[in-house]
């Protein structure tokens, strides 16, 4: 067992950086690990990405549950996706062009083909109880300053509005002079990546001819403005985080008293009634994250749904509009000529978006009684508890009814949504119901609420509610 | 008589007879005295020449050798002490050398040069002392004498003294060389008498029954199955003249300096400074009383010891306003403890020696807690005492075989307590404890009873020592041979329980939790039941008893072969084995251990004034009633929950009872391999300059490692059980990769050169491991294995100290003592969620987070503040004035008043970083001692 105090390693790597160089060509040929030191800390998340149960018998704080949706096609089993709390305007500047003070948005390494080189020991089975990490795969490496945690005295980003969970991807694969003398996982960190490239660490180039041994697919920011970068929707969450694969809380949560939850044996356990959270590595840290999937962006700013106020004032003259940067898609938010609007700008990449659909009686509008906009369909409520109109005795317990205009899973879908509340008191043509000994609330399909544009709450221009939607099937 | 075939033959038959036996820790308790008598002018041996020691009250008179082919001789087995010889042959002027001192353990090393005269001349008077080097072991060892203790600032108090010695870390159960505290072995004339549980001492001894203090800190020879330091106490025996020596120790509270910091805490001198209240009341008293003597004069002798010590500590406990306590209270914890011992020693003849001495302490304890977090009833009290018997014989078979045999018995009991009493004005075994655990985890206080209930101790030990020596020239050189058995039974019995059976968390002031009144529920919180300890109607639970047994069996031979006198090979080879039981009886296991030993000393420059040594052995820790004890369940513990909806209490997990701990099928010892290679020179007369160089690798230490539980990837909650049940399950092993690496250089001064005394040295020192002490936390949350390697606690970078002093003319002897150390490495440790204690780590062994957790560029390294402490003692002996060995001593503590945390709070949170320990306060202690 080679021990090195990982820290002295830390320190000796930052101020020595060279010595990372020659490790490189140790005598034994191998690629010196870096050394693992822990897992992040989530105590400083903001407390949508904690999960930390002030109670353990709380499932919705004490694991993260999923939510039963319905994509208008099945009510016995909809479709089941995990809510992550709000998505700010900014956030969903993907590229950072609006807030142009902003740095590069935040990347993700994907590195492929490494080995476990021979003459180190065989890195085994995964040993889900006893081992940190996974010596057979390379979790991803993430770039800098990605994280809902509070960082030193600043407070970047301490808040959810500047969290940004969505990831630029960029792979990676090792050269052959690499490939088999370096193990997967042995890379923990991004200065740690680009140095084994050849980065150095002063002049921050790679050396003349570009990287060595590794083969980077850096994304330009032309191209992402482009469109051409991929992106995926990670919200990072506690890497401890159990992250039920049931609707039951029993069932799911390990820490819900009387629990029956099933570890997993392994990973991915089918059997399992409960999965931890993907893992990548940050800073040397092992971090955890919930896979949205990939992101599908619109380049054209017309279409994008989220508009940034831009403090300028616009008015209607001669019956258009002025005072915006319309060239740029920009967009005044008035019509009334004897009313001032405000400029409304675009990114030109931003998230296509879906619709969610859920109910004014299960979820406070904005602007209503209790209504928190960091929290808009609160995680606390699971479930809710649905009471008969004709007989107040009667209640049951009821999933959170979510309708999607395109289905988790389905190959629009994104894991962005805009939430429209619905008064449900004004669609009195609904087609379905659900089937209960009491009297069940009207389920509506989409096309049935978009035919009814009264029963749909309004929101202020620019205010638009944009959350997480994750589907199950991708948060393993 | 040459080393011949059979005798090599007859020790292999020995090993192999007793292959499957190891060994302990013995103490030699003789030294040897021997040289090479030459020609004056010459450098040749003289062979033949009769050899005389002579001390009526060592040794009842005199011993004669006759010097070999070489002109070398060796006296075996001589107690330690000052001795004359005398070498006279037909042809050369007779020679007498007074004030030998033979040193416990060592070779005092006496060349004769004999000069060309008729054998009736007078004969020539040598009174130098002779060198100090041991020319003969690679041995790491510091003597003192009880004279040079005395003059120390130590408090007097054995267990201090091996502080004194490079390579020793502080405190009273120091760790030296990388090891573990509990490594620390005390003997006394050789026999072990440490604790066979925790280790160190096992009771206080009479500071002025020892004569010599022998430290032994590396390198040792196969007779020594040590992973620390020993200890060795040689006792004084009495003599031919009646002795008498008394003294008492004066330190009242007015000896303190004010206290500067929080009268809280005033033992630990806590976080507040300036504070202006009186100080806190510390007093210590202490009475001492030897007499010795003979009682058949050159053959039968004594020596008694008596001494009690009173002992008074205050805390003041803040208000506990809904408890009804307003005011600031003083809470007294007061110390008594008697201490006794007599030995008898018999010179049977002059090769033949018995000794036999007795030992008894008594010590108690009230409000021995001593925590602010506790209401008084809720205090603990304490009760210890033991004895041991410890026999030993000293015999010369032949000139060239001897024998030894040390034998003792020795037992301890202790009780520990609750303060709060019964309806039968005993100890209160029936109430249960609460804890109020508010938001603040700091602020929690323990009330209406204590929360650890009692725990009633006794152990024994039977230990058995013989040990055959042989010295006879052959293969070119001397052979001074050893060959040994070691034999140890050692049995823990304890009884633990908890008062009431439970133990409540309240989150209400005020409102202790009662699940049968339901206007208390509001309180409700937890509780951890003890089935074994629950009370049936007015009788208290019995509590869970256990036994742990084990038998230490020990087999070694070495031979200290000196070739042409220049050098000193010493080969050796042991065998131990350990055999432990459970309280069921069940073997737990059988522990084997090889000890191959290696060391070789050459005299450089052919003068003995400059060795070199180099040394390599193995020790294995075959494992005592402390490791046996770890294969008995722990009582039973359930934790339950409070669920409001059910107005009762729900289980949560348990832990211990039966099969709650398991035991390694196969176990492999603990190990210590060293490496060692030094270099010691006698710059001066009578004072050496060493220099040495350690590696060691301590291998497979004990961990207790939990195997059920499973825990998220953080290492944050629990998440699952393998075996499905809620609870946790141990398993006692010796994992490879529990271990320690200890890198150290000594550079070092000890001797007493004119009017000095010097025992100084500087030592740097690297220790790295993972392991603090056995069956520590340590692989009991999976997750955090990673984090557990980095320097230990005990890994003192640089220290520097020194006890130094100087006799004047006319009486007085001026000592200081200096201390100064690197700061100890520190851990940043994080509250679990998962049971609310301090057991995450979110970073390296060693290092803090810091603020900015998630960035390890931004951890740092976390240690203490160096420490620096002076003490100064004086002593005026007033035998010039007054014609009386009266001594008055006036010993001065921390003369700078230096308050240098000693510890500080590592817990992640608003205190974190706040001091819990400064060093001591400015004190003073008086003593009067008088001697006849």
């Amino acid at each position: 067992m080679s021990q090195i105090n990982p820290l002295v390693r830390s320190i000796r790597s930052s101020l020595l950086p060279s010595f990372l160089l020659l490790s490189v060509s140790g005598c034994s040929g191998l690629i010196d690990p870096d050394p693992y030191t822990g897992t992040i800390d989530p105590s400083a998340f903001d407390r949508q990405y904690k999960f930390q149960p002030t109670s353990r018998d709380d499932p919705a704080l004490g694991c993260l549950m999923p939510r039963r949706g319905w994509d208008g096609t099945s009510l016995s089993d909809g479709p089941r996706f995990y809510y992550f709390g709000a998505l700010f305007a900014a956030q969903l500047d993907l590229t950072g062009a609006f807030d142009t003070s902003r740095a590069l948005p935040p990347s993700v390494y994907q590195l492929s083909g490494c080995n476990a080189p021979e003459g180190r020991s065989d890195p085994g089975e995964f040993n889900i109880r006893t081992d940190s990490y996974d010596k057979r795969v390379q979790y991803p490496i993430l770039s800098q300053g990605l994280f809902p945690v509070q960082v030193g005295g600043a407070t970047e980003p301490s808040a959810q509005a500047s969290y940004r969970p969505f990831h630029m991807v960029v792979q990676a694969s090792l050269g052959p002079a690499v490939r088999d003398r370096m193990g997967c996982n042995d890379v923990k960190r991004e200065l740690s990546l680009l140095e084994r490239a050849g980065w150095d660490r002063a002049t921050k180039t790679f050396p003349e001819g570009g990287a060595k041994d590794l083969d980077f697919t850096f994304v330009s920011r032309e191209q992402m403005k482009a469109g051409s970068a991929r992106w995926k929707d990670w919200p990072m969450v506690n890497v401890g985080v159990p992250v039920g694969r049931s609707l039951d809380p029993v069932q799911a949560c390990p820490f819900v008293t009387g629990s029956k939850a099933v570890y997993p044996q392994s990973l991915s356990d089918p059997a399992s009634s409960f999965q931890f959270p993907a893992q990548a590595w940050f800073r040397g840290l092992l971090s955890g994250y919930v896979d949205g999937g990939d992101v599908p962006v619109v380049t054209d700013a017309r279409k994008c749904p989220a508009l940034f106020d831009t403090s300028k004032v616009c008015k209607i003259m001669a019956g258009q509009p002025t005072g915006c940067n319309f060239a740029d898609g920009e967009v005044c938010t008035t019509t009334d000529p004897l009313k001032d609007g405000t400029c409304l700008a675009p990114p030109p990449v931003c998230p296509v978006i879906n619709d969610l659909y859920v109910s004014t009686v299960e979820f406070v509008p904005p602007g209503g009684t209790g209504y928190d906009a960091s929290d808009p369909l609160p995680r606390s409520k699971a479930t809710f508890a649905l009471t008969d109109p004709g007989d107040p005795t009667k209640t049951r317990k009821a999933d959170a009814l979510a309708i999607f205009s395109l289905a988790p899973g389905s190959k629009e879908f994104s894991p962005v949504c805009r939430v429209r509340w619905v008064d449900m008191s004004k669609m009195t043509a609904c087609a379905l119901s659900e089937t209960a000994t009491i009297r069940p609330r009207p389920l509506c399909t989409v096309s049935e609420i978009l035919a009814n544009p009264a029963a749909i709450v309004p929101t202020a221009p620019g205010k638009d509610v944009y959350v997480h939607c994750l589907s199950l099937a991708s948060a393993k | 008589m040459r080393f011949g075939r059979g005798l090599w033959a007859a020790l292999l038959l020995l090993v192999l007879l007793l292959a499957p036996l190891s060994a302990h820790a013995i103490g030699e308790v003789t030294g040897r005295l021997g040289g090479v008598v030459t020609i004056d002018g010459t450098k040749d041996g003289l062979s033949g020449v009769p050899i005389v020691v002579r001390s009526k009250q060592l040794i009842g008179g005199s011993r004669t050798v006759e010097t070999g082919d070489d002109g070398s001789y060796t006296f075996q087995s001589l107690p330690p002490g000052t001795y004359e010889l005398e070498a006279r042959i037909e042809g050369f002027a007779p020679v007498e050398q007074r004030g030998i001192v033979v040193v416990a353990g060592q070779l005092a090393a006496v060349d004769v040069v004999l000069r060309i005269g008729q054998i009736t001349e007078t004969k020539q008077i040598i009174e130098k002392r002779n060198p100090i080097l041991n020319p003969e072991s690679a041995v790491s060892t510091t003597t003192l004498d009880n004279q040079k203790v005395s003059r120390t600032p130590v408090f007097r108090q054995v267990q201090s003294i091996a502080q004194l010695a490079a390579g020793v870390g502080p405190g009273t159960t120091p760790s030296v060389r990388g090891g573990l505290s509990r490594y620390t072995r005390f003997l006394v004339d050789g026999l072990d008498t440490s604790d066979i549980v925790t280790g160190g001492l096992s009771s206080p001894m009479n500071f002025d029954a020892v004569e010599q203090y022998t430290l032994f800190t590396g390198a040792m020879d196969a007779e020594y199955n040590s992973l620390g330091l020993v200890q060795n106490m040689v006792t004084r025996s009495g003599g031919n003249n009646f002795t008498v020596d008394a003294s008492v120790v004066i330190q009242p509270t007015a000896f303190y300096l004010r206290n500067r910091y929080s009268a809280q805490l005033p033992q630990q001198n806590g976080a507040l400074i300036y504070d202006d209240r009186d100080p806190p009341v510390r007093d210590f008293y202490s009475v001492n009383a030897n007499v010795g003597g003979p009682i058949v004069k050159d053959r039968l002798w004594f020596f008694t010891s008596f001494q009690f010590n009173y002992n008074r500590a205050m805390t003041t406990v803040p208000p506990f306003p809904w408890l009804g306590i307003t005011d600031d209270t003083d809470r007294f914890r007061d110390t008594y403890t008697y201490l006794g011992r007599a030995k008898l020693t018999w010179q049977v003849t002059t090769g033949t020696r018995l000794s036999v001495s007795f030992n008894i302490d008594r010590n108690f304890v009230t409000n021995s807690a001593q925590q602010t977090t506790l209401a008084a009833e809720a205090e603990r009290r304490t009760g210890r005492g033991g004895e041991w018997l410890v026999v030993l014989l000293d015999t010369a078979i032949s000139p060239k075989w001897m024998f030894q045999m040390q034998a003792g018995f020795t037992t301890k009991r202790s009780v520990e307590d609750t303060m709060r009493v019964g309806d039968d004005g005993q100890p209160d075994r029936l109430t249960p404890s609460h804890n109020l655990r508010t938001s603040d985890q700091f602020n929690g206080v323990t009330y209406i009873n204590s929360a650890l209930g009692w725990n009633q101790e006794t152990k024994y030990r039977i230990q058995v020592d013989p040990t055959l020596l042989y010295s006879s020239m052959g293969l070119g050189g001397m052979h001074n041979v050893k060959i040994g058995a070691q034999f140890a039974y050692m049995s823990y019995q304890h009884n633990v329980g908890i008062a009431g059976g439970r133990n409540y968390v309240d989150t209400v002031p005020g409102t202790p939790c009662n699940p049968a009144d339901a206007s208390t529920h509001v309180s409700c919180s937890q509780v951890t039941e003890y089935p074994d300890s629950l009370p049936n109607g007015d009788v208290a639970g019995a509590g869970w008893s256990t036994t742990a047994d084990a038998v230490n069996l020990g087999f070694f031979a070495q031979d200290r072969y000196t070739i042409k006198r220049y050098l000193t090979l010493v080969p050796g080879f042991r065998f131990d084995l350990g055999v432990l039981r459970d309280y069921q009886g069940n073997r737990l296991g059988t522990l084997l251990g090889y000890g191959p030993r290696l060391s070789a000393v050459y005299d450089l420059l052919h003068d003995r004034s400059t060795l070199i040594s180099a040394h390599y052995g193995r020790h294995n820790d075959i494992g005592n009633a402390f490791v046996a004890d770890r294969g008995n369940p722990q009582q039973l513990a359930i934790q339950k929950n409070w669920d409001p909806a059910t107005s009762s209490f729900a289980e949560r997990n348990r832990s211990g009872g039966p099969g709650g701990q398991l035991f390694a099928d196969k176990v492999t010892p603990p190990s210590l391999d060293e490496v060692s290679a030094g270099i010691r020179r006698e710059m001066i007369a009578e004072m050496i300059v060493g220099v040495d160089y350690t590696y060691r690798r301590y291998a497979n230490m004990w961990t207790n490692t939990e195997t059920n539980q499973v825990w998220d990837p953080a290492g944050t909650r629990i998440v699952g059980y393998v075996n499905g049940e809620r609870r946790r399950i141990f398993l006692a092993e010796t994992p490879e990769d529990a271990q320690r690496t200890y890198h150290g250089l000594d550079l070092w001064v000890q001797g007493n050169p004119g009017h000095w005394g010097l025992v100084a040295s500087y030592t740097l020192a690297f220790t790295d491991g993972t392991v603090s002490d056995y069956f520590t936390a340590y692989k009991q949350n999976a997750r955090l294995n990673a984090l557990y390697y980095g320097p230990m606690s005990d890994n003192y970078r640089h220290t520097l100290k020194g006890a130094i002093d100087y006799n004047f003319d006319f009486g007085l002897n001026a000592s200081v003592r200096m201390q100064y150390r690197t700061g100890a490495p520190q851990w940043k440790v994080f509250q679990s969620p998962e049971d609310a204690s301090f057991s995450l780590y979110r970073s390296p062994r060693g290092t803090s987070t810091g603020t900015r957790v998630n960035d390890p560029t931004t951890w740092a390294e976390f240690k203490l503040p160096d420490q620096f402490i002076l003490d100064l003692q004086f002593t005026y002996n007033f035998q010039k004035l007054i014609g009386q060995r009266f001594d008055l001593m006036l010993l001065l503590f921390n003369i700078f008043n230096t308050a240098t945390p000693t510890s500080i709070d590592q817990r992640n949170g608003t205190t974190f970083g706040a001091i819990q320990f400064r060093q001591d306060n400015f004190n003073a202690e008086i003593i009067l001692r008088y001697r006849y």
